[in-house]
């Protein structure tokens, strides 16, 4: 039974607020300290101002502090308990104070409930009129502290009126002229009277009339917002056509920006295919230069042994010239391939192939002979010649083959190495190069070229 | 997540109420120091006075006999109360005492069934916790001690006794050779033990005022805060999600985890005792003033994509698409049990009735019956629904046509982490022996096959399973199950194997999610989640390795969770409950659903549009496994993996010109 108890004893505890904690292990074994706290607390309970007497040290304080609770509670709460129990400290003793425990929490638990249930009532009843309650007790508070200052200020003045009053009272009367005094007094106050009546009549008046403009007005509203909405309603022309073009305008946004970013990127092919273009060159130019310097030398060795055949060649056109170095010659025929390269270069950047290819007809005829018939009266130095003649050949490839190209369009890789591979075999011999460089459609400048290079070899070889 | 308590105005007991238990999902027993055994009817709001018993009758403890098929014998004498006189008796449902045995000298504290329903054990004060058969015989007396014991409880498959022992517990198994487990738990007395059957942790409750989770091996896993008061009682709901625990004038709901869903602090006293229905929606409460609590769980929420939806009453859900704002409030005739949300359905499992709504027109839903009252889990698949009751397990198909019933013994046990559905299968870790996971073959399309023929595949794994997930797409020959084994390393296995091999993808990975369209797979680690974009790819590990995506993620928290992957983004529901969704796969994962559609061209145009090295090495492996070797052959040399190319190249110029055409 004892578990039962000290459960219902610490629960009974717990809701009373006893502060400490009751562990169901507590009264195992006899635990004096507790029981004094827990009937001292209890005793407290009970009765506000007892104080148990006794303690915990000696054997006769704690006899003393048991016969003094049972004492207690027998008189105030009219329970018996039994002292030689509670002495014990144990599990009965936990059953006598259970007793005083549940008594208290009975009283705790009875009234706290109707309370709470009144309270609820009154506060889910009138809790708006409470606060109208609230409100008029503050307004009166402040009216009673504004009076009683007030009385305060009349009572602080009440020396110097006593002294008015008391000269007054001791004035003798004069009864004509306080009648005279009081008929003009009346007089005064019924043309007062008179006045505010008036002042009332003509704010009636004027009453009327604000009340007339505010109807005014109101109509005037009313109007204007069936006006509003009137005109909220009507769908404003155009508008369809409005939202077609937008959608039109927003399509074309979009197909231009398509476009717009399709240039970009193939802009940004070129750029790469052109740079790559011009390394290959100049690596080419740097190879042909290898080549240029050993055939001079092999000329300058064939000299030694061919002048005989060089004598006995008849060329005359060639004879009559003022003997060009051979440097030179070479290097003007390759400036000529390489100035034709050049404009076609430049077309492609612009136009497509059908367009460059008519007019490269004209131009390079003409450049050619220009420059084959005044090949000595260049005045270019020969850095600028190299330079500009020797760079942009790989173009001559691209033009040559339209079909690449349209690789390119594609975002295809495989056209720059390709060119690369191919154009490393043509560099052995220029002649060579160029007639391979110059297709089709090119065929008149193609002869030209050959021409020229063979005159140039011809030169070679009389040199 | 909150309580919503209702008590009933006036206290029938007069005195303290000191045990409850639930019958059915509906009536609840409660006895109580005025010697009466009470049945309170939630559903009719009516309360009975079943018995009066004699004066002397202090009731302590109470159990009802668990719902198990015991094949046929009905027995009524279900009520096992334990008295303040060291008595326990064993009654039957209309309150007529079978049977009285005198257990303990003092009090007997603890009376428990055990789960299978073979015996009972008692526990007193005066330190014995004793076996009893069903007839009230005295098996054993497994624990003699000088402390009194608070609380003594079965574990789920009656192999092994939680006892408590001043201010440590004691786990005793059975069978004699396994050696006892003792740990100091609390500063003060225990009063209060719980053990969960499905994820296996201890909670107990102690007089210094904190309630704490241990797992079977006596680790800490987590410890509340501090209450004022001692903690009177302690529960697991029985899917072992989440817990309540009472204290004076104080009951709060926790996670799993530990942290509080809410508080409430009713007046009704220390709650000596609280009890969760068998479908873990409501609990009844002792109390020490005499009333008895009652409160069931509202404001679930659940999301899935631009819906949500939110348990707001007993019987009323509301449902809210964010993007078109327009919400609703969806009222059942019954208590709503179970909710389910995704794929497109809201499945709703009431007492009576399972509603299936369609998210475009929520307002007309299917409807069919359910077998009996007690549902303890709803899985969604693309193409179907389970149902696990406590009768079995049913699939159905979004129609409302029950599809296939597979055989499971005691279907309640099963936790979320023990069964997995995929569109055409259904995976269980078998109960008896979690080494085995049984996938069953659901019918698909327009052959309906009886229930009998439904083909199992069984797959034994080496280690104990502790989490299995199928993936949600795919052919049925490809279907995939990634399990989780005791040792937290992660598995894949292709279930239609003829030889069914197990590849090892990952080691400490704490929870793991197939994305619900793709076969990408989700894991969490302790501080980062890993996303394998191709799981089948494991078999050789450099591709694995080159497929997977690592993201680390700070202050996870303990034992956090995957929720669901969508599109790459993967939910993740911290150890504090609270949720963020990382981006992990989101290209692997449109990549998948390229290729998915076989749309190889859009494939690899994303490829080349990102320029990513992982992307690439999904789409080689994807390409090699489709064979697509063109493509395979692009990626495979993005990635430089030459000799792959060249293996490819071989292969190509290999091939016989007939073919080719």
């Amino acid at each position: 039974m004892s578990y039962r108890d000290l459960r219902n004893f610490s629960e009974a505890m717990r809701s009373l607020g006893f502060p400490q904690l009751i562990s169901l292990e507590s009264f195992r074994s006899p635990n004096w300290p507790l029981v004094e706290a827990c009937s001292r607390w209890l005793a407290a309970r009970v009765e506000p101002d007892a104080l148990l007497a006794g303690g915990a040290d000696t054997l006769e304080q704690r006899v003393a502090l048991v016969t003094h609770a049972t004492e207690l509670f027998h008189s105030r709460a009219n329970l018996k308990l039994n002292g030689k129990r509670i002495y014990g400290a144990d599990g009965w003793a936990v059953r006598e104070l259970l007793k005083v425990a549940n008594l208290l929490r009975s009283a705790l638990d009875t009234p706290r409930r109707d309370d709470q249930l009144a309270d609820t009532d009154m506060l889910v009843y009138d809790v708006s009129n409470r606060i109208g309650e609230i409100k008029q007790a503050r307004t009166l508070a402040t009216e009673i502290t504004a009076q009683g200052a007030f009385l305060y200020d009349l009572l602080a003045k009440e020396p110097d009126n006593k002294d008015h009053r008391n000269k007054a009272l001791s004035r003798q009367m004069d009864l004509s002229s306080l009648e005279t005094a009081l008929s003009r007094a009346v007089e005064a106050m019924s043309s007062r009277v008179d006045a505010v009546r008036e002042q009332t009549a003509s704010v009636a008046a004027s009453e009327a009339a604000l009340d007339a403009k505010i109807e005014r007005r109101r109509a005037e509203l009313q109007r204007a917002e069936k006006r509003l909405l009137t005109l909220q309603k009507i769908k404003p022309a155009y508008q369809s056509e409005l939202t077609s073009l937008e959608m039109e305008i927003a399509s074309l946004w979009d197909q231009y920006v398509l476009r717009y970013r399709c240039v970009e990127a193939l802009k940004h092919r070129l750029s790469v295919l052109e740079t790559a273009q011009a390394e290959a060159a100049e690596e080419q130019q740097a190879a042909i230069m290898q080549l240029i310097h050993k055939y001079e030398a092999e000329d300058v060795l064939g000299k030694l042994s061919d002048s005989d055949d060089l004598d006995s060649s008849d060329e005359p056109k060639e004879s009559k010239q003022p003997r060009p170095p051979t440097r030179p010659k070479t290097r003007l025929r390759i400036k000529t391939a390489g100035i034709l390269h050049t404009h076609t270069h430049i077309h492609t950047h612009t136009h497509t192939h059908t367009s460059i290819s008519p007019d490269r007809g004209p131009l390079a005829p003409g450049r050619l002979s220009s420059d084959s018939g005044s090949s000595s009266e260049s005045d270019l130095s020969d850095p600028q010649l190299y330079g500009g003649g020797w760079r942009p050949r790989p173009a001559t490839r691209t033009i040559g083959a339209p079909g690449d190209y349209e690789d390119i369009v594609q975002g295809e890789h495989i056209y720059v190495p390709d060119l690369v591979i191919n154009d490393v075999p043509g560099v052995e011999d220029p002649v060579q190069v160029l007639s391979e460089g110059s297709e089709g459609s090119l065929e008149s400048e193609l002869r030209l070229t050959e021409r020229v290079g063979r005159n140039s070899a011809l030169s070679d070889n009389e040199f | 997540m909150k309580f919503k308590i209702s008590s009933f105005k006036e206290p029938k007991h007069v005195g303290a109420v000191s045990c409850v238990g639930w019958n059915n999902t509906e009536d609840v027993f409660s006895c109580g120091d005025d010697h009466k055994l009470l049945k309170w009817n939630l559903v009719s709001g009516e309360c009975l006075v079943i018995t009066t018993f004699p004066e002397d009758f202090y009731p302590i403890c109470l159990h009802l006999f668990p719902k198990i098929n015991l094949g046929g014998n009905k027995h009524n004498d279900v009520i096992l109360i334990a008295c303040a006189d060291g008595k326990f008796h064993i009654m039957n449902n209309n309150g007529r005492i079978e049977k009285s045995v005198n257990a303990h000298q003092g009090a007997c504290l603890a009376a428990q069934w055990s789960p299978d329903g073979a015996g009972l054990l008692t526990a007193g004060e005066d330190g014995f916790v004793k076996i009893w058969s069903r007839n009230g015989l005295l098996r054993s007396t497994v624990i003699q001690s000088d402390v009194p014991c608070y609380s003594a409880i079965f574990n789920s498959d009656s192999s092994a006794i939680l006892y408590t022992k001043g201010n440590s517990l004691v786990i005793k198994h059975l069978n004699s050779s396994s050696k006892t487990t003792k740990w100091k738990a609390h500063e003060g007395v225990i009063l209060c033990v719980a053990w969960n059957a499905n994820n296996n942790l201890i909670l107990s409750g102690s007089e210094d005022g904190y309630s704490k989770i241990w797992d079977q091996f006596g680790q800490q896993i987590s410890v509340s805060v501090k209450h004022d008061q001692p903690i009177t009682s302690v529960s697991w709901s029985p899917a072992g999600d989440m817990f309540v625990i009472g204290s004076y004038n104080l009951i709060r709901l926790c996670n799993a985890n530990g942290w509080s869903h809410c508080l409430e602090r009713p007046s009704t006293g220390s709650i000596y005792s609280i009890v969760w229905s068998s479908d873990g929606t409501q609990l009844a409460a002792a109390c020490a003033n005499g009333n008895v609590l009652f409160a069931h769980i509202i404001e679930r929420e659940y999301a899935w994509k631009n819906y949500t939806c939110t348990q707001t009453g007993r019987k009323v859900i509301s449902i809210k698409d964010i993007i078109t704002d327009q919400n609703d409030q969806l009222d059942y005739p019954d208590r709503v049990i179970q909710i389910a949300l995704g794929f497109n359905h809201l499945v709703t499992a009431t007492v009576k009735q399972c509603f299936i709504h369609k998210l475009t027109s929520w307002n007309t839903p299917v409807t069919f019956d359910l077998k009996e009252g007690t549902i303890s889990m709803i899985l969604l698949a693309e193409r179907c629904i389970c149902v696990i009751e406590r009768a079995g397990i049913s699939v159905y198909s979004y129609m409302g046509r029950l599809l296939a019933s597979p055989r499971c013994s005691r279907p309640e046990t099963l936790g979320r982490a023990a069964v997995s559905l995929g569109p055409d299968a259904l995976a269980l870790i078998d109960q008896s022996d979690r080494k085995i996971i049984q996938v069953f073959d659901l019918p698909t399309g327009l052959i309906v096959r009886s229930s009998t023929d439904n083909t199992v595949t069984k797959l034994i794994h080496k280690m104990t399973v502790s989490s299995i997930a199928l993936s949600q797409s795919g052919p049925i020959n490809e279907r995939q199950i990634a399990l989780l084994d005791y040792n937290r390393d992660l598995y894949v296995v292709t279930v239609k194997d003829s030889k069914p091999k197990f590849v090892k993808l990952g080691s400490q990975i704490l929870s793991i999610c197939w994305s619900a369209e793709t076969e990408l797979l989700v894991g969490l680690r302790a501080n980062s989640a890993v996303a394998w974009c191709c799981p089948r790819a494991a078999y050789k590990s450099d591709w694995l390795a080159l497929t997977t995506v690592t993201k680390d993620i700070t202050d996870l928290g303990r034992n956090p969770s995957l929720l669901s992957v969508e599109d790459g983004v993967a939910c993740i529901c911290r150890g504090n409950g609270s949720r963020t969704h990382i981006s992990l796969a989101s290209f692997p994962e449109k990549l998948l659903k390229h290729v998915d559609a076989n749309m190889w061209q859009d494939a690899l145009q994303l490829c080349r549009t990102v320029e990513d090295e992982t992307l690439w090495a999904c789409l080689a492996v994807l390409a090699w496994q489709h064979n697509q070797l063109a493509i395979a052959e692009e990626a495979f040399a993005l990635i430089h993996h030459y000799y792959q190319v060249c293996y490819i190249q071989h292969l190509r110029s290999t091939i016989p010109e007939k073919l080719t055409t």
